[in-house]
């Protein structure tokens, strides 16, 4: 059977549809068949897939060939059965007839005939050409057509359609074509059918030594050729896949040595998308196919049916996984391939497949997922064509264009070189390139990094290709030469470039000279010479000219220009699909690849920019080791792009990398570039931010505790991550208050220069008064010359074993604290009770301070009116123990309290200066007393008051007021004012009581002295200066007995002095002197400042004892005459009984009484008259008479007048009377009693015409 | 042959990274290490695609690259182990069993409670 894979592929490219059989019986086929093939390809037609079910094929190519056609008839029985997919499907006979006769004679068994084939799926056209007016044909054609569907059609199956010519029935073609496709679906199954069981046939025998891998292909791909004909092509991959499946597993199995192909010429170009570019028969090998073309033939099959399938994701997805596994198959044979040809394969297969799949790919069709796959597998076919591009491309010494990075070093150095059986050797001809590329190795010079960086460069190489080529030179013995050699190079020699740059090739030759002259010489010197790099290139670089049959690619690596074209188109082809798909990473990493390039050439704009999103990459999540590679060649960028700012982020961001990244010296020129911008003629302050340079933080511990208004010193730490020490022109420090948003930020600064050292540094920056909250630490900003810097990084406080791993940031620690505004100091009088007015008195004034330290404070004191500050300014201050503190004050101050407690109580005089005094440092902290020497001053005597009166108290008449300033805090920022309110007394108040009248008219008179202050006090004396009218009776001369002395009251008590006096009648005609008498006691005064009223301070030098200090207190006593003597009386006599009316007389009555006689003086003046006048409302009263008068009355104790007014009221209601008055008698003198009635009911008018009465009767 | 280990942290940002040559070409490791993540990143963001994965730590094979295998353990906390060998015949239940497991979660736990002085935190 595998003696027909010729014929088989003949037939195979010749077809490709599926074939329709006309039986034209009565030559009917030229008339229709422009009306059938009109009908081509078939639409949606039903056919059933290999499982049998039911699919819909939306077209259905397919062709109607005569059964008289030659392609259909000169074919052998075999050659049908083998290559039954190229049958016919189904036959069509066309009949006609006209005659019914005919139809039974001649037409019918010939129909007959022709249908006993059962093989064959058939059905009958009759073709009527009678014209639908000629109703006789019509008729006729009809009989005919029922007689035909009578013999050939069954209940079965309907065999028969008639086709009008001239009028075709509406639903003849649907007809037509559903019997076509039954017959076809019939066919279909059934031939599918009859491979399956061969194909089951042969599986079955596989494992025998019969089994030919041909034959079952033939089978299996006929199989597969029927469903691709049919357009199941689903079917059709499966096949193939199976196909594949059972040739992979023969051709591995051992024991059987196959030729594994590829030695051909073209045969380095990849045949994954072309099916047909070798002959089937051309492969062929005993019972089975070469490895290499029929691997790639099932692959081309595939893809193309699934291209068919619309599904180039899936030939991309697919052929990368066959590039993978076929290169490792090269891999397997490198020996017997040409030189490198894997690595040739691998890159046309790779841009094969792009082609093809983005030729058949249209954006947009596919799930948004689905698309990003795809273009992640063209990015890895780009990448796997880079790959060995660069690999063929070292081979040949262009080496050096390609730049040793990770990327590149990851793709190559893990990629083993070729291994061909032979190791290509020099042509003859090729000394002259030999020396060449020798002068080309030589003047290469290793790129240098910027900064003066020292890296080693990362391998391009698995090994050095030096040693690699001459150990693989077949016949070369003199592998350990070089094992030599590459010792001396060191096991770290990573570069075989690097190696022949060192050594020069005179010395190489020199090495080699000597081992063959101390060789036996049995070795053909050519061959027996290692050879130099230089020759392995030329001779890599034949030897691939000879692989190579695409020319394109011979070009691309003709010269290193079109070289790094090629690089250039696959780096990017790679990059942009990786962009475009998932692997984000990838692209931005060869985005960097492409940017080296342009860097190269100059294109620094394009280069700075793909190396900004390298950068931007590595630094994100934080590789660092990759950044280090990367931004020191964006920085070279930026500078040459005269980008300062820029420039100097990357140099910033290079200092801020971990130390063990760069050594000392590269971060010390990193150091210095950045100062050197920053001192250099920048048109503008470059802003940036140095977060990772320059991180601070606030000192271990806790908060720094301010009391509002308070300014500070705040100490912070600042770690520097500059190499050296880094001179900043000014700094400033934010604060940020965590509770209140809207408080803004307030910015610490410090405008001198700061150095700062390698490390952590503490800076200390004033604070001015803030409000209160709690504050963190903001933002660092400063100045390097034109530099502002800014950072924002918080460094780690605490020793760093105590952090937490897995905790990347700390939160904001509060730095400082400012307490809300309270009470810092307390300031009070220090006496509760009044102080002695008009002498010189300490006055107590506590200061209290409240947990805040007074040191160096100031008192001011400013004396209000009524008071003045002694003379001598002198001022006691001492140390207050006092229990009145608070608790919470001996809570929070235990410490100082018991200090202050087991000291000495302080003391110290000291005298006001400017009305101010200055605190001294003892009295920073504790309780102190300030005793101020002040007098009050009151002009006014005290008064006493008698006993019937009351006493008028005020307040303020003994009060005096004190104002206090106290300027405190660290910059007597803090003010406390408070005015004092003090309160100043006489030592007594005096009350006086005549408590007796004896009847020689002395009167007993006592005086009450109630003590009027906390304090002691002594009365050694008391006299009475009397006011005129009154004598002191007996020969006392004012003074009590003097044994009553010393009288001692105690505090707020009272005591008593009894005094005789009696009214003097004996100059009452001198002119009045003293209206008032003055009580005077001389006292002293026991008591303590701390609680009120003390003795007077007086001054030392005096030199008299306070102790037995007298004073004088002088009290003003108002006597009065006694008043008790009435000489007349006045009496109103009752009204009428009947009322008084407004408008009648009433006789008003007075009586006026002499009570006694008067004394011989007045009876002298007055001449027994009186003067009486009459007093009385005009509104309300009228009257009638004299108002004012002299009446007669008799000296005589007891003689009486009554004196009669008349009256009339002029209103009714109750009015007040009219009065009668004594105007020349003392008041004191007339007594009323019975006193007039305070009013007088006076009762309307009597009706009118009690007027019309005659007045006479 | 394993080249190189790393653990990965949550963020892509790298916490450990050992690798296992002789010469100084560990940079080409991290940047193996680095692009692994996409693909990593693919498989989380991606959960209709991993499918019967979407559970399992062990991502398996993450790199059908030519010359070498990645492979990918993924941590409830999304802690990433990355392991690179040069070994191509390795079976991907191999690693899943043995070296992955052992040598990864070794080193990870070693590291987290003895605080090695390579453990750097980034």
């Amino acid at each position: 059977m595998a003696n027909f894979l010729a014929q088989f592929q003949t037939i195979k490219n010749s077809s490709d549809r599926l074939v329709i059989s006309v039986e034209d019986v009565s030559d009917l086929w030229p008339t229709v068949k422009p009306a059938f093939e009109g009908r081509l390809p078939f639409k949606r037609a039903s056919l059933n897939n290999k499982t049998r079910n039911p699919v819909l094929v939306e077209k259905l190519p397919a062709e109607f060939i005569l059964t008289t056609d030659s392609r259909l008839r000169s074919r052998f029985p075999q050659e049908q059965l083998l290559f039954w997919f190229r049958e016919p499907y189904a036959t069509v006979v066309l009949v006609t007839c006209e005659d019914l006769d005919e139809f039974k004679t001649i037409l019918k068994p010939r129909l007959k005939l022709i249908v006993q084939n059962d093989e064959r799926e058939w059905f009958i056209v009759f073709v009527s050409k009678a014209h639908p007016a000629n109703d006789q044909a019509t008729k006729m054609a009809k009989k005919v057509y029922a007689k035909l569907e009578v013999d050939f059609s069954s209940r079965k199956r309907e065999r028969c359609c008639k086709y009008d010519m001239h009028f075709p029935e509406a639903n003849f073609w649907e007809d037509l074509e559903s019997k076509i496709m039954e017959c076809i679906r019939n066919t279909l199954d059934r031939r599918v059918q009859f491979y399956e069981d061969e194909i089951r046939k042969l599986s079955e025998q596989r494992l025998m030594p019969v089994w030919n891998f041909c034959n079952f292909f033939i089978l299996k791909e006929s199989l597969a050729f029927i469903f691709e004909m049919a357009h199941l092509h689903e079917d059709a991959l499966r096949e193939y896949d199976e196909l594949e499946l059972c040739y992979l597993e023969t051709v591995n199995m051992a024991g059987k040595q196959r030729d594994f192909g590829g030695a051909d010429h073209g045969d380095d170009q990849a045949a994954i998308i072309n099916p047909g570019n070798k002959a089937l028969t051309q492969i062929v090998q005993e019972d089975s196919f070469r490895e290499f073309e029929f691997r790639q033939y099932l692959f081309s099959r595939q893809s193309k049916l699934l291209f068919k399938l619309n599904r180039p994701i899936e030939v991309a997805s697919r052929g990368y996984s066959f590039i993978l596994s076929f290169s490792k198959s090269l891999a397997l044979h490198e020996r017997i391939l040409p030189f490198c040809m894997r690595e040739v394969w691998v890159i046309t297969a790779c841009l094969a497949l792009i082609e093809a799949t983005t030729s058949n790919y249209s954006d947009g069709l596919v799930a948004p997922d689905v698309e990003k796959e795809f273009f992640r597998l063209l990015g890895d076919l780009y990448s796997l064509a880079r790959v060995k591009f660069m690999r063929l491309a070292y081979l040949i010494g262009y080496g050096s264009d390609i730049e040793r990075s990770p990327v590149n070093s990851a793709s190559l150095s893990l990629l083993p070189w070729p291994k061909p059986a032979v190791w290509p050797s020099v042509p003859a001809d090729a000394s002259t390139e030999v020396l060449d590329k020798e002068k080309l190795i030589l003047q290469t010079t290793p790129s240098t990094k910027h900064f003066g960086i020292q890296r080693k460069p990362l391998p391009l190489e698995p090994t050095v290709l030096l040693r690699e080529a001459n150990r693989r030179r077949a016949s070369l013995s003199a592998g350990n030469v070089f094992e030599m050699f590459d010792s001396r190079q060191g096991p770290m020699e990573g570069s075989g470039f690097d190696a022949s740059a060192k050594m020069s090739p005179q010395k190489v030759l020199s090495s080699s000279m000597t081992r063959t002259n101390s060789s036996p010489g049995n070795f053909d010197g050519s061959i027996d010479r290692p050879m130099r790099l230089a020759e392995i290139y030329i001779a890599a670089e034949h030897a691939l000219k000879k692989t190579i049959s695409n020319l394109e690619m011979l070009k691309s690596l003709s010269s290193s220009e079109e070289f790094e074209k090629k690089y250039l188109e696959l780096t990017k082809g790679a990059a942009d699909n990786y962009h475009r798909s998932w692997w984000k990473r990838h692209g931005v990493v060869l985005d960097g690849e492409i940017a080296s390039v342009a860097f190269k050439h100059g294109h620094f704009d394009q280069a700075a920019k793909s190396y900004e999103k390298v950068c931007a990459l590595y630094n994100g999540e934080g590789w660092q080791e990759l950044l280090a590679e990367v931004l020191p060649i964006l920085a070279e960028c930026q500078k040459i792009l005269n980008d300062q700012a820029g420039y100097l982020l990357a140099c910033v961001r290079l200092l801020s990398l971990e130390d063990g990244l760069f050594v000392t010296k590269e971060r010390q020129a990193f150091q210095a570039e950045v100062v050197r911008l920053a001192h250099s003629e920048m048109k503008d302050p470059v802003p940036l931010d140095v977060s990772s340079l320059i991180t601070f933080s606030g000192n271990p511990g806790p908060p720094l505790e301010l009391c509002d208004r308070d300014p500070g010193i705040l100490s912070v730490t600042v770690c520097s991550g500059f190499p050296d020490d880094i001179t900043l022109d000014s700094i400033s420090l934010t604060l940020m208050a965590t509770s209140n948003a809207d408080e803004g930020v307030k910015a610490l600064k410090s405008s001198t220069a700061i150095v700062l050292h390698p490390g952590r540094n503490t800076i200390t920056l004033d604070l001015p008064p803030q409000k209160p909250g709690s504050y963190v630490l903001g933002v660092l900003t400063g100045q390097i010359g034109q530099l502002r810097f800014r950072s924002h990084g918080f460094s780690k406080v605490g020793p760093a074993e105590s952090d937490d791993v897995m905790s990347y940031e700390k939160p904001a620690k509060p730095i400082l604290k400012v307490s809300k505004p309270r009470a810092l100091v307390d300031l009070d009088a220090a006496v509760s009770s009044a102080l002695l007015i008009n002498e010189h008195q300490w006055l107590g004034i506590l200061v209290r301070p409240l947990n805040y330290s007074l040191k160096a404070a100031v008192l001011h004191i400013d004396t209000g009116p009524g008071l003045e500050i002694e003379e001598t300014h002198i001022i006691e201050m001492e140390s207050y123990a006092g229990v009145s503190e608070n608790d919470d004050d001996e809570v929070q101050k235990d410490g100082a309290q018991i200090d202050s407690l087991n000291s000495e109580k302080k003391f110290e005089r000291s005298t006001l200066h400017d009305g101010k005094i200055v605190f001294p440092n003892w009295a920073s902290d504790t309780p102190s007393i300030l005793w101020v020497l002040i007098r009050a001053i009151s002009d006014t005597l005290n008064r006493g008051s008698s006993s019937v009166t009351t006493r008028r108290e005020s307040i303020v008449d003994g009060m005096r007021t004190i104002a206090l300033k106290l300027e405190f805090g660290a910059f007597h920022n803090q003010i406390f004012e408070r005015t004092l309110a003090v309160h100043f007394t006489h030592p007594f108040y005096v009350r006086t009581r005549v408590t007796d009248k004896c009847n020689d008219g002395t009167l007993l008179l006592q005086v009450i002295l109630h003590s009027e202050v906390k304090a002691t006090l002594t009365i050694y004396d008391a006299w009475l200066d009397l006011q005129d009218g009154f004598v002191h009776s007996g020969q006392t001369e004012g003074r009590p007995n003097s044994k009553f002395f010393p009288l001692i009251i105690s505090p707020t008590s009272k005591g008593g002095i009894l005094f005789s006096i009696s009214l003097d009648k004996t100059n009452a005609e001198e002119a009045v002197t003293q209206p008032e008498s003055i009580l005077n006691i001389k006292y002293g005064i026991s008591g303590d400042r701390a609680i009120g009223a003390h003795p007077p301070f007086i001054n030392e030098s005096t030199g008299v004892d306070s102790a037995r200090q007298e004073l004088i207190f002088k009290s003003v006593i108002v006597l009065q005459r006694p008043v008790l003597d009435p000489c007349l009386a006045v009496g109103f006599l009752p009204l009428p009984s009947d009322g008084i009316r407004v408008g009648q007389l009433v006789k008003m009555q007075w009586r006026v009484e002499r009570l006694k006689d008067l004394n011989e003086k007045e009876i002298s003046e007055q001449n027994d008259e009186v003067l009486y006048e009459v007093n009385a409302n005009s509104g309300n009263w009228m009257i009638a008479g004299r108002k004012r008068g002299h009446v007669s009355l008799s000296k005589n104790q007891g003689s009486r007048i009554i004196i009669t007014v008349l009256c009339m009221p002029l209103v009714a209601g109750y009015v007040r009377p009219p009065l009668l008055g004594l105007p020349e008698i003392d008041e004191a003198n007339i007594r009323c009693k019975p006193s007039g009635p305070h009013l007088v009911c006076v009762l309307p008018p009597t009706l009118s015409s009690s007027f019309c009465i005659p007045v006479n009767s | 042959m394993i080249v190189c280990v790393a653990v990965v942290g949550h963020q892509n940002n790298p916490l450990y990274i050992q690798s296992f040559t002789e010469a100084d070409d560990a940079l080409k490791l991290h940047h193996i290490v680095h692009c692994s993540l996409d693909v990593v990143d693919e498989r989380v963001n991606n959960p209709k695609k991993s499918g019967p994965m979407l559970n399992e730590t062990f991502l398996g094979l993450l790199y059908p690259i030519e010359n070498y295998k990645v492979y990918g353990y993924l941590t409830n906390t999304k802690v990433k182990f990355i392991l690179v060998t040069t070994d191509l015949d390795v079976k991907d239940a191999d690693v899943r069993n043995t070296s992955f497991i052992v040598v990864l979660n070794g080193i990870y736990y070693q590291t987290s409670n003895e605080r090695m002085a390579q453990f750097e935190l980034v």
